[in-house]
């Protein structure tokens, strides 16, 4: 389990928990960003901007600040 | 009169339908949050009147900004008499159904719209209609928005369903964990994806969000545009529109005033005091002149790049490139948006500020929006009386106030407690912008121009005579005259300037014509006049949007600090 922060571009992922306050995770789940979401990291990796992420099971891309992003734990899948 | 609602997620385009059923024009773009406030027409279905309703986008029904609360309060009013049309982004299934269970949960006669239908096919997804309609038992109706494939099924659709309104009698799940079970289930048997291999063209897209080549590419479009807009700009005004006023108009128009009119009150307020259009200050000279030759072309050459810029997908990357240097000013990235409609009109910028989260980003936007350019009119004019000292001074003026606006927004975020909300937005596929809404957004923006700004201009031409004739315009001289010289080294007369300039910022600029200033002089004045105060329209935005007291700190604030920067620049300069 890494923060999302530390994946490497083009990685996919998974989410396994998101470390935010109730009403972060609720924007969050709204947006599709939830636990168990699979998706792939489009910025690189030392980007100290925000982090783009694309779903794996639409054509969405989402991007969400560097703050909210060190928040959310993943692990990288094959 | 009963109502049909227009709900869904932000960017899916309910406004493209909206005008397709009501044909209304209304500004529709590709990114999340262009709508902000509702927007009403009516519709006929079987020989009765319907309300339609173009809401603010929302990802869910707990609002996280202002615009959003106002979709949410309008669903709860809503009654059984009423349709609720949920419109969905068919490619991104979803992420839009979890807002579409929220609805249903309402038990109201609801019906779902899935726009972007063509792109499927391109996004490899497939959606199987009778599945999706009887897992959720709403009526579904395929439409495309922008092309309008669809929508004479949808009307049909709605008139049947106005007679025979159905409820959802679908059974939802209680918890949240199960509301998205529920809707894996939903997509698994409605949806297919087909595996997409990235193209080159979404290689390139992306490095439109990679840091350098991000802000190569962001300050290249920059300087394109800036340089499309000043060229379409200045040559429409020089070998077109001055050209037709003055060999053709303004000899029509002396003629015609001169032959009916004798007495030479009204004839000097009809043309002026001189024969050149910019400085008479008659009605049907610099009245017209103003507005028609020297604003309306910059009106049309940037928006004409605006529309096309927010509707290929770009302005949003321009947001998340900009992110980490608008924390600096307590902003997140997505306050560029609002900042940059500002370089057009202050009013539909600070309306737009209602897409921000909170009350602390709002008013450093709003003071960003007043300060750090002027509005496009204003620029216009600028451009105008500047360029005969050449355009490394326009710029300087430019420059000046770019730089007073940045380090006011940083001191801003030192001495306003709270902290800077993070971004959160999603990114509109990349799209050649569609002719037919790029024009239509054309025609929306400059009628608003002709209709809105030119009675203002006139009328603010009009109260400059009338002040003049009766003699009121001496009494504001010598009171405010003083200060005017004392302070910013400016001419008494200035002082007129400064009150023009709250009824429209860009008859203050033409009104400096007259004055022959120096080179310093003008600067100052540009700069001053920029900041100093909303003109009266924006004045009313900021009033609805921040109620009277805040609006006047804010504007008192800016008006004393316009002072000092004046005061300095008559020192420095």
């Amino acid at each position: 389990m890494k923060l999302l922060t530390d994946v490497p571009q083009y990685k996919k992922v998974i989410i396994n928990h998101l470390d935010t306050g109730h009403g972060t995770a609720k924007k969050l789940e709204s947006l599709g960003i939830r636990k168990n979401v699979q998706l792939k990291k489009i910025s690189p990796l030392k980007s100290k901007g925000p982090v783009i992420l694309s779903f794996l099971n639409s054509n969405c891309q989402i991007a969400i600040g560097h703050g909210i992003a060190k928040k959310i734990f993943v692990s990288e899948i094959s | 009169m009963n109502r049909i609602l227009l709900f869904g997620n932000p960017n899916v385009g309910k406004s493209v339908i909206f005008s397709r059923l009501t044909g209304i024009d209304v500004l529709m773009s590709n990114y999340p949050g262009t709508t902000v406030e509702l927007k009403q027409g009516t519709i006929k279905l079987k020989n009765k009147i319907y309300q339609i309703i173009d809401i603010p986008g929302t990802y869910s029904l707990s609002a996280t900004n202002k615009a959003e609360e106002v979709a949410i309060n309008i669903l709860s009013s809503a009654t059984k008499n009423d349709i609720i049309l949920v419109v969905i982004d068919s490619t991104n299934l979803e992420r839009n159904l979890f807002l579409t269970l929220e609805i249903l949960k309402k038990k109201l006669p609801t019906i779902l719209v899935l726009n972007k239908w063509d792109l499927t096919q391109i996004w490899g997804t497939k959606i199987n209609i009778d599945n999706l309609s009887k897992m959720l038992d709403v009526v579904v109706v395929p439409v495309v928005g922008i092309s309008g494939d669809g929508i004479k099924n949808l009307v049909e659709t709605l008139t049947h369903f106005s007679l025979n309104p159905k409820i959802s009698s679908v059974k939802l799940p209680e918890k949240n964990d199960n509301i998205w079970k529920f809707i894996g289930k939903i997509t698994f048997s409605a949806q297919t994806l087909s595996h997409k291999h990235p193209s080159s063209f979404e290689k390139l897209q992306e490095l439109t969000i990679t840091m350098p080549y991000a802000l190569i590419i962001a300050l290249s479009i920059l300087i394109f545009s800036f340089i499309i807009i000043r060229f379409l700009g200045e040559n429409l005004t020089n070998y077109f529109l001055d050209p037709i006023f003055n060999k053709f108009y303004m000899p029509f128009v002396k003629n015609l005033a001169e032959t009916f009119i004798t007495n030479k009150h009204i004839l000097k307020l009809l043309l002026g005091n001189v024969p050149e259009p910019m400085e008479s200050f008659g009605i049907l000279t610099t009245g017209l002149y103003v507005p028609f030759v020297i604003v309306l072309p910059y009106i049309f050459s940037f928006y004409l790049i605006l529309s096309f810029l927010e509707d290929s997908g770009y302005l949003v990357r321009v947001a998340v490139v900009l992110d980490n240097f608008f924390h600096k000013f307590g902003l997140h990235g997505y306050a560029s948006i609002p900042i940059l409609l500002g370089l057009g009109c202050k009013v539909p910028a600070v309306l737009s500020t209602r897409i921000l989260e909170n009350e602390r980003e709002k008013i450093i936007s709003v003071v960003l929006i007043l300060m750090l350019t002027p509005c496009l009119p204003q620029s216009a004019m600028i451009f105008s009386i500047l360029s005969r000292y050449g355009f490394v001074t326009i710029l300087s003026v430019f420059f000046i106030l770019i730089f007073i606006g940045l380090v006011v927004g940083f001191f801003l975020n030192k001495i306003l407690k709270g902290e800077t909300p993070e971004l959160f937005v999603e990114m509109p596929s990349y799209q050649l912008p569609p002719v037919f809404i790029l024009l239509k957004k054309l025609y929306i923006r400059m009628k608003s121009f002709l209709f809105e700004s030119v009675p203002m201009i006139i009328f603010g031409i009009f109260i400059v005579n009338i002040f003049d004739l009766i003699g009121i315009m001496h009494f504001i001289t010598k009171i405010l005259g003083p200060i005017m010289t004392k302070i910013l080294g400016l001419p008494d007369e200035i002082s007129i300037v400064m009150i023009s300039g709250f009824l429209r910022k860009d008859v203050s600029i033409a009104l400096l014509t007259p004055f022959d200033l120096s080179l310093k002089q003008t600067i100052i004045s540009c700069v001053v006049l920029v900041i100093y105060l909303p003109c009266i329209a924006t004045f009313f935005m900021l009033l609805k949007e921040f109620k009277l007291k805040k609006s006047l700190i804010i504007v008192s604030s800016i008006f004393l600090f316009s002072m000092i920067i004046g005061a300095m620049l008559n020192i420095l300069l």
